[in-house]
Parts: structure tokens; sequence; C-alpha cells
């Protein structure tokens, strides 16, 4: 009888641990993945190209930033309205919804080089002057995989969240507006155009930027 | 014997936590970066977003959604990477070996974004934000793998070509010739 409990009791530890280390090798799927919701995977659909451009912009300062953006509006509730507008008619129910999105943006400034014109070269020997554009804010990317929902209460349509998204890319101008991105960014374009002009072989070089 | 079972079991639990890797802690620096990249191509293309939700086995009702959106793909060379070596000036003529092409921004502006259609059982949730987004990343994904296809590194070697040549011809050069890549080593023979 003690041999026959003791057999089970080993076949069943034997069995734990085979179940164990099969998961640990990923080998059998574990409980909670049979019971995952299946991740939603895009069809590869082909890209269509719309329009190429030829663009000549000097990318001289990126600032990398993280902002917070929430908004509330006053809406039905998502699920619970629904039920009790059928159960009782003539209810509905209200409340508050919000949404609270994280994001990792970039905003990339420089000089748009096409802005430069025969004037503002003059060339004299082994001596080159140059006047450079001011520079400007070229970019601010906020892209889907930059941005993470924290919250999201009720039914936020996508004119809605697009709408938030733009407020975050306001920020993020602002936030690099009061580093002094512009003339960081006049700056360094000064510092890449001197570097370039000697390299290619001029020996006294000035090169500045335009006034607004 | 009872000691070659409880070894039997020990050995393999052990085996299988000593392999375990520590999840990596590497912190996310966000900065202000100075650079110096020449963009001189920008690709503007246009995606389907094509999704239905219909795999997992326990919900009951599917959902599929259809998103429009428009990515911006510029590109261009590294003009700090260029240095002296790579250029060689005899009179007024010039030979630059330039940086190869890379691309340098991706961007898919929020308001490029559109949801065409949608259809959502009546069982099931519809598609909120944090779902859209996920949707779009992996489209982002795509686009991002599909820069060699489309071309953007040969057009972007013509239109910096077309850039530093006119920038040259207006310093003065008048022969001018644009090569990508390292300069090729020139060996010197002693006697």
């Amino acid at each position: 009888m003690i041999k026959s409990i003791r057999n089970i009791v080993i076949t069943v530890l034997l069995v734990i641990v085979l179940v164990f280390v099969l998961r640990k090798l990923d080998v059998i799927p574990s409980f909670q993945d049979v019971f995952a919701p299946k991740p939603v995977v895009i069809d590869n659909t082909p890209i269509l190209i719309k329009d190429i451009k030829q663009i000549s912009q000097l990318f001289t300062i990126t600032v990398y930033d993280e902002v917070v953006m929430d908004s509330t509006k006053y809406a039905q509730q998502n699920v619970i309205s629904k039920i009790l507008q059928y159960a009782v008619p003539g209810t509905v129910p209200t409340g508050f919804a919000t949404v609270v999105l994280v994001a990792k943006g970039k905003v990339i400034a420089g000089t748009d080089l096409q802005k430069i014109t025969d004037k503002d070269v003059f060339v004299e020997k082994d001596s080159v002057s140059l006047q450079l554009p001011q520079a400007q804010i070229l970019d601010v990317i906020v892209n889907p995989s930059d941005v993470s929902t924290f919250s999201e209460t009720g039914d936020w349509l996508p004119d809605e969240i697009t709408q938030v998204k733009s407020r975050i890319k306001n920020k993020l101008v602002q936030r690099a507006l009061a580093q002094d991105v512009i003339n960081k960014a006049n700056t360094q374009g000064i510092a890449i155009m001197e570097n370039f002009l000697r390299t290619v072989g001029y020996k006294k070089v000035v090169v500045r930027v335009a006034n607004n | 014997m009872m000691k070659f079972f409880y070894s039997a079991i020990a050995f393999p639990i052990l085996a299988v936590i000593s392999c375990h890797k520590p999840p990596d802690q590497r912190q996310e620096v966000l900065a202000l970066r100075q650079m110096g990249n020449l963009a001189t191509t920008e690709y503007v293309v246009t995606k389907i977003v094509k999704a239905s939700d219909d795999q997992t086995w326990y919900k009951l009702g599917d959902r599929k959604i259809l998103i429009s959106c428009q990515a911006n793909i510029k590109a261009g060379v590294d003009l700090t990477k260029l240095a002296e070596n790579d250029v060689v000036i005899e009179g007024k003529n010039i030979t630059v070996y330039l940086p190869p092409p890379q691309m340098l921004s991706l961007s898919i502006p929020p308001e490029k974004i559109k949801v065409e259609y949608k259809e959502v059982s009546v069982l099931r949730d519809d598609f909120d934000n944090a779902e859209r987004d996920a949707l779009l990343t992996q489209a982002e994904n795509q686009i991002r793998n599909s820069v060699k296809e489309l071309g953007v590194m040969e057009t972007t070697e013509k239109n910096t070509t077309l850039f530093v040549n006119n920038f040259l011809k207006k310093l003065g050069y008048e022969s001018i010739n644009i090569s990508y890549g390292k300069r090729p080593e020139i060996n010197i023979q002693h006697d």
C-alpha cells in the first residue's frame, strides 16, 4: 500500500518536473498563453509612393523628449450606458471619458539650405564667405510607436485622439524652443558648414547666419 | 534509490533556473543631440492598414478595421563623417567621397491617419486608441523595413550628388566628381 502511494507521488512529481522543464524550454505553451488573446497582425499591404521631393535640409539638432498629455470629455459611459439604455428606456447615464497619452517625440531643428542664393556665397581665391538662413524647426515626429496609452476610459474617436496628439506636438515644440534649440541649431549649422568648406579646400572660411 | 529520484527531480529544475537570463535593465536617456545630416530626399508614401481580430478562440464575434496612413521618409548623408581624406583637389577639379546615404527620419503624422472602415460585432468592444496605435506601429515597422525596396537610397544618391555638385559649382569648382563610400586606398610603392 505504502509502496503504491510512493509510486504515485513520485510519478506526479516527475510529471510536474517534466511539465516545468518543457514549459521553461518553450516546448509546450503555458496555461496563461492558452487563454491569452492572440495578437492582431496586420496584412502585408503594398506601400504606395505618393510623391518624391528633392530637399536640402541640414539637420543639426535633434531634441528627444517625453511628454504626457491628457484629455477629458463629458460622454456617455460605454457598456453600462448601453445596457441601461436597453434595460430602462429613457435613462441616459452620463460620465466622463478620459485619455492619458505618454509620447516620446523628436524635434529636429536645422537649416533649409534651399534658401541659400548666389548672393549668400562669396569666393575669393582660397577664401569663402557663406551666409546661412536662420535655423528653424524642420520636423516634429510623434509616430504611433512613440505613443503609449497610459489610461483610456470611455469611447474616443480617432479624430479626438488626433487632436490630443497635435497638442503633444505643440508641447514638444514649446519645450524644444525653451531649450534654445534655434540658437543651438544655428551654431551647429555654422560649425558643420565651416568644417565642410575647409574639407573642400578653403583655407579662410567665414560662415554666418542671416539676421531675422 | 530515493536519493536518485530526488537528484533526478532537482537537477533539471536547477539547470533551467540557472539558464534564466536577468531582464535588460538599461535606462533610456532622452537628450538633445548635435548632428550634421544633410537631407536631400523626401518620400511621401501611403499605406492601408488592414487587420482582422478573429484569432482568439474564446472571443465571440469578429472585429475588422481599415486605416489609411501617410508616412514621410527623409534620407540623406551624414556630413560629420566627411573627412579630409575623402576629398581630392587638383586645381579646379574636385573629387568627393561622401558617406553612404541613410534614412534620417520616418514620420507618420497623426493628422494623416484616418480610419476608413471598421466592422465590430455586437459582442465585441470597439478598437480603442491603444489597439489602433499597436496596428499602426506594425505598419510603421513595415514601412521602415521597405525603405530599400522603395528605392530611397538610389534617389538620395542622385539628389545628394545634384545638391553637392551645384554647391561646389557655386564655390568655383569646374569639374566635380562625387562618389559614395570610402576613398579607395592608394598604394605607394617605395623603392
